[in-house]
């Protein structure tokens, strides 16, 4: 989501827009549409999520990277709990009446999902200051459209305004019950959706949840490190290199090798076989581009050994890519690995066809 | 641009899938109009020239908002399939006559801006435009959608709520709420056959509205099942569980003829576009719908609940429409059937199974 290339604007208006938490990712829709009934409890609302969100995110990012992920969904709850009990006594202290309007609401927030999601796809496998601004901008789009909805809704359903009477002839009550919420929601959503897909046509908001961000995340890691001078099998490697790769490279890593031991000894050999024959192609394609490619390399491999070494780590991670493509396709279809199997035999052939 | 398309002379297109389309609607929307024809002449008939006012206000409101609507989110409106006149029209004989016009153009904004445009035409809505607007306005303003007013004399137009010649009057809903009884002469059966008493302006007269009945069995045999299985599950309901002391049947009768609940069953539950397809299915949607309404109406907050009824049974169309073909086992037999597939698929799988050394 926030790559190196982007500013931070940029950044908080990706996620604030364009994956907004509530209208396109729609999570967090339950107290928005209860509890958002006027100003004051959306700022109630707001400053309650964006606290947990924030703190709970951070926290995850730090320090929650290497617990399984069946801990830290406790671990969330309880750090939401004990951000939540010292803002709900201030509210209960400043503003009884609407933390008591707030009912179950507030108290429930707690165990946001909005937290939980924004944590598990992005606070443990990105850097810090990446989580910040994912944490900000979520919390900034999800203040927007509380308060959006808190305002709408006090002055069409009580013909208020910070408990400051407008004197308007007509007060719609139906806009203080869930299903206006919902509905304002809606309609909400629609505009900025409309409005954004007339800014920037290409963008696609709807697609903020998609699960394909989370798979393709990773083949998106992978290919970026393959555009990068690293060389894991070079002599001079040290460990505190390899370790300083990304957690998800490393498990993944894992568990490529896990089905590797799983599969069958013959594909092993047939692919070593295959790598043998197009290493020997691949020297020969590339030799014309030699005096381009060695230009570039010149100051960090000048010998010839290294650029083998280079074109084998490249070939390993082509590999990788279609072995994490086909667990893609299996975890798709589950039942069929055999066909699945067989399909990775023509694939990886037609690559190699494709570098001869 | 397509050969098939045929482009009208104001530059809207209409494919002719679109153009099949809207002239089945028309059609539809034509019966509809026929049906609310002696209704709006009775409404006209004991509430004057505003019953008419506020009908054509509504129906060109409704008009006027759909059009605005479609534009809004890109679509090309087809106001000539009558959707919109129909919906604006049943909204307006849903609420007194004496309703403010900006209470009747209110619900019919929110039928067609919030619940028709929103879902396409009227071919694919998933709930009632019409119940939707009258339930809002319902929530939102219950002391003008239940202010109904005494019936003038001699002709004379209603006055508006709130004005100088407005009389409160009391009707069959709010009677059988509080318990009390409309009395057992005939003259007071007579009476609400023929509409004179208080109620919503077009779903007062009881003899207009079974003359849409008999025009529903004859024109559109879908939606009468759906009508005659809600009401009939109504009257049994009130038959039951009467609220008056009176008797039975006068129970039925009043419910029956009282409120919202015949109007709704013949213009509200057979949308054609919302109706299960199978006839169970429809029958339980009616049933279904019959049965909330009576509940609504026991137990609610407000005294009539049709149109909230209308729309829970809206919700529930797919989960009727699959009532064929539920099938309702005991429990050895859904263990059997679970064990045969389990047996099944043992079998296939050595065949697809993927080994590993140790398997071989």
């Amino acid at each position: 989501m926030c790559n190196g290339g982007k500013t931070f604007l940029q950044s908080v208006r990706d996620s604030a827009l364009y994956k907004n938490p509530v209208l396109f990712e729609a999570v967090g829709l339950a107290p928005v549409a209860a509890m958002a009934v006027s100003l004051k409890s959306a700022i109630m609302l707001a400053c309650v999520s964006c606290a947990e969100l924030i703190l709970i995110e951070l926290f995850a990012c730090l320090a929650l990277r290497k617990v399984k992920s069946y801990f830290r969904m406790p671990i969330y709850a309880i750090l939401g709990i004990l951000i939540n009990i010292p803002f709900f006594m201030f509210f209960e202290h400043f503003t009884p009446n609407e933390a008591n309007a707030a009912g179950i609401f507030l108290p429930i927030l707690a165990v946001n999902s909005l937290v939980a999601l924004h944590c598990e796809r992005f606070a443990v496998k990105n850097p810090f200051k990446s989580t910040f601004i994912d944490a900000l901008s979520a919390s900034a789009g999800y203040a927007f459209v509380t308060l959006t909805i808190g305002i709408v809704r006090e002055i069409l359903g009580s013909g208020t305004l910070y408990s400051e009477d407008l004197f308007l002839p007509v007060q719609l009550k139906g806009f203080l019950m869930p299903f206006g919420g919902f509905l304002l929601l809606g309609f909400l959503a629609a505009a900025v959706k409309g409005i954004l897909q007339k800014k920037s046509p290409d963008a696609h908001p709807e697609q903020a949840f998609s699960m394909k961000e989370i798979s393709q995340s990773h083949i998106g890691s992978l290919k970026s490190l393959i555009d990068t001078e690293f060389y894991p099998y070079g002599e001079d490697t040290d460990e505190a290199e390899k370790d300083a790769a990304p957690p998800r490279v490393k498990k993944e890593k894992k568990e490529k090798k896990a089905k590797r031991a799983k599969s069958e000894k013959g594909k092993k050999v047939r692919k070593a076989k295959s790598a043998k024959a197009s290493d020997a192609v691949a020297a020969e394609a590339v030799q014309p581009s030699e005096p381009a490619s060695s230009t570039a390399e010149e100051a960090a491999a000048p010998d010839r050994a290294s650029r083998i070494q280079r074109e084998n780590y490249l070939q390993d991670f082509d590999e990788m890519l279609t072995e994490l493509d086909l667990y893609k396709q299996k975890q798709q279809d589950a039942p069929d690995e055999s066909g699945a199997a067989q399909a990775e035999n023509p694939s990886a052939e037609e690559q190699e066809a494709q570098i001869e | 641009m397509p050969k098939e398309v045929q482009t009208a002379a104001d530059g809207r297109v209409f494919t002719p899938e679109m153009q099949a389309d809207i002239k089945t609607t028309q059609k539809y929307m034509f019966n509809r109009i026929l049906m609310l024809a002696a209704p709006a002449l009775m409404a006209w008939y004991y509430y004057g020239g505003r019953a008419l006012w506020v009908l054509a206000v509504a129906a060109l409101f409704a008009m006027v908002c759909e059009y605005i609507g479609m534009r809004l989110v890109g679509a090309v409106p087809a106001l000539r399939d009558l959707s919109a006149v129909v919906t604006g029209v049943t909204v307006a004989m849903l609420l007194p006559a004496s309703s403010p016009i900006w209470v009747v153009l209110l619900a019919v904004s929110f039928a067609v801006l919030a619940v028709k445009v929103p879902f396409g035409t009227a071919r694919t809505l998933l709930f009632s435009p019409a119940a939707a607007g009258v339930a809002f306005v319902t929530v939102s303003l219950p002391q003008y959608v239940f202010a109904y007013p005494v019936l003038p004399d001699g002709g004379a137009s209603v006055a508006v709520y709130g004005s100088e010649g407005f009389s409160l009057g009391i009707s069959m809903t709010q009677m059988l709420k509080t318990g009390t009884s409309m009395g057992s002469s005939p003259a007071s059966y007579l009476d609400v056959l023929i509409g004179n008493v208080t109620g919503p302006m077009g779903a007062g007269c009881g003899i207009a509205l079974l003359g849409a009945l008999l025009f529903l069995a004859v024109r559109a045999k879908k939606g009468f099942t759906a009508a005659v299985s809600c009401l009939l599950a109504a009257a049994l309901y009130a038959l039951l569980f009467p609220r008056i002391t009176t008797g039975r049947l006068q129970s039925v009768f009043m419910e029956l003829s009282g409120g919202m609940l015949l109007f709704a069953a013949l213009f509200l539950l057979p949308e054609e576009a919302i109706l299960p397809k199978h006839f169970w299915g429809r029958v339980a949607y009616g049933a279904a719908a019959g049965l909330v309404t009576m509940l609504f109406r026991r137990f609610g907050a407000f005294e009539e609940g049709a149109v909230f009824a209308v729309l829970l049974c809206n919700a529930l169309t797919s989960a009727f429409d699959k009532l064929p073909e539920a099938r309702f086992e005991t429990r050895a037999k859904r263990l059997a059937r679970r064990k045969k597939r389990e047996a099944q698929e043992l079998a296939a799988s050595p065949l697809t199974e993927q080994g590993g050394g140790a398997d071989v």
